[in-house]
């Protein structure tokens, strides 16, 4: 699993990091890394509020969908979490965990659709999921990548390490222009 | 009919919700993982209340953040206080609160604005 512990290495490359974490997610370590989001200084209010939203909707969408097995020797439960800066112009948030294939393949189709979709669209989009009455049975309403979309306004990116026919390390990058 | 007050948490809302008064109050931040657990108790309170609403009811919510979870929970419970004001001689109005450099929150309001029949006031504050 040399390759999943090395992967948040490969993602953040030579970028400013502002915050990262890997290892084993729980509600305590969800509770410090958001009290850290807040806490980020030198941004704009914007900026960190967008930040914030994103951060919660990657962290909580990780809890609800990520295979919660133990591999070889990464802690169960495991996740990545990283927020960089690029160039000064742009933060990356990015959020990764194992999955399946099916999930795999649920969240590659929902990135690539929404990636094709402007911002009315996508605000008419989420409008009409709000107004569904839908719930999944983890509490959740099928708006998190849209919102986290409509935030970002920027191209969704997934990067994966295919590890056998039906467990992939999926990680989401979500980039966020650094406004003043 | 009883108060309801919830004391907020880093994860969830500030609620008072007053019977006698008619204003009901949500304040701070919902980003509970599992929104519905959160939210049902103040559904049921509406659903009461609205046997005996007061004339004018007005909810003043005030929040810094939501997650997409406690979205349609939001529209839940102003789909209860719609209800409440189709009722003969009721008037309810929600007034959003938004910082005022936070257009995401305003777009938030907009939208909840354009699904429901119900006066809605978008209120800008300091922050």
């Amino acid at each position: 699993m040399d390759n999943v512990k090395n992967f948040l290495s490969d993602l953040i490359g030579q970028n400013e990091v502002v915050l990262k974490y890997s290892g084993h997610y729980s509600e305590e370590i969800f509770k410090d890394i958001m009290y850290k989001v807040e806490n980020i200084g030198s941004i704009s209010n914007t900026a960190k509020r967008k930040i914030f939203f994103i951060s919660v909707e990657l962290l909580q969408n990780v809890h609800h969908h990520s295979l919660k097995d133990k591999f070889i020797d990464l802690p169960e439960n495991y996740f990545h979490f990283a927020i960089t800066k690029n160039n000064g112009k742009f933060f990356k948030i990015c959020a990764g965990n194992f999955v399946n294939r099916k999930k795999y393949n649920t969240l590659v189709s929902k990135i690539e659709q929404l990636n094709l979709l402007n911002y009315d669209e996508l605000r008419k989009l989420y409008k009409t999921v709000l107004n569904n009455n839908e719930y999944s049975d983890k509490g959740g309403g099928g708006l998190g990548m849209i919102d986290i979309k409509r935030k970002s306004e920027l191209k969704l990116e997934h990067q994966n390490i295919f590890l056998n026919n039906n467990l992939y390390f999926f990680n989401f990058s979500v980039f966020l222009e650094n406004k003043k | 009919m009883n108060k309801l007050e919830i004391i907020g948490t880093a994860k969830t809302p500030t609620v008072n919700f007053n019977p006698e008064s008619g204003i009901l109050e949500m304040k701070g931040r919902s980003i509970p993982e599992n929104a519905i657990e959160f939210f049902k108790p103040l559904v049921d309170w509406l659903e009461e209340y609205s046997k005996s609403a007061i004339d004018l009811t007005q909810a003043n919510i005030q929040l810094e953040y939501f997650n997409t979870s406690s979205s349609k929970c939001i529209l839940d419970i102003f789909k209860k206080l719609e209800s409440i004001n189709k009722q003969d001689e009721k008037e309810v109005v929600i007034n959003w609160y938004y910082e005022e450099d936070d257009e995401d929150m305003l777009e938030a309001g907009e939208d909840y604005q354009s699904i429901l029949k119900i006066p809605f006031k978008m209120i800008e504050i300091e922050e």
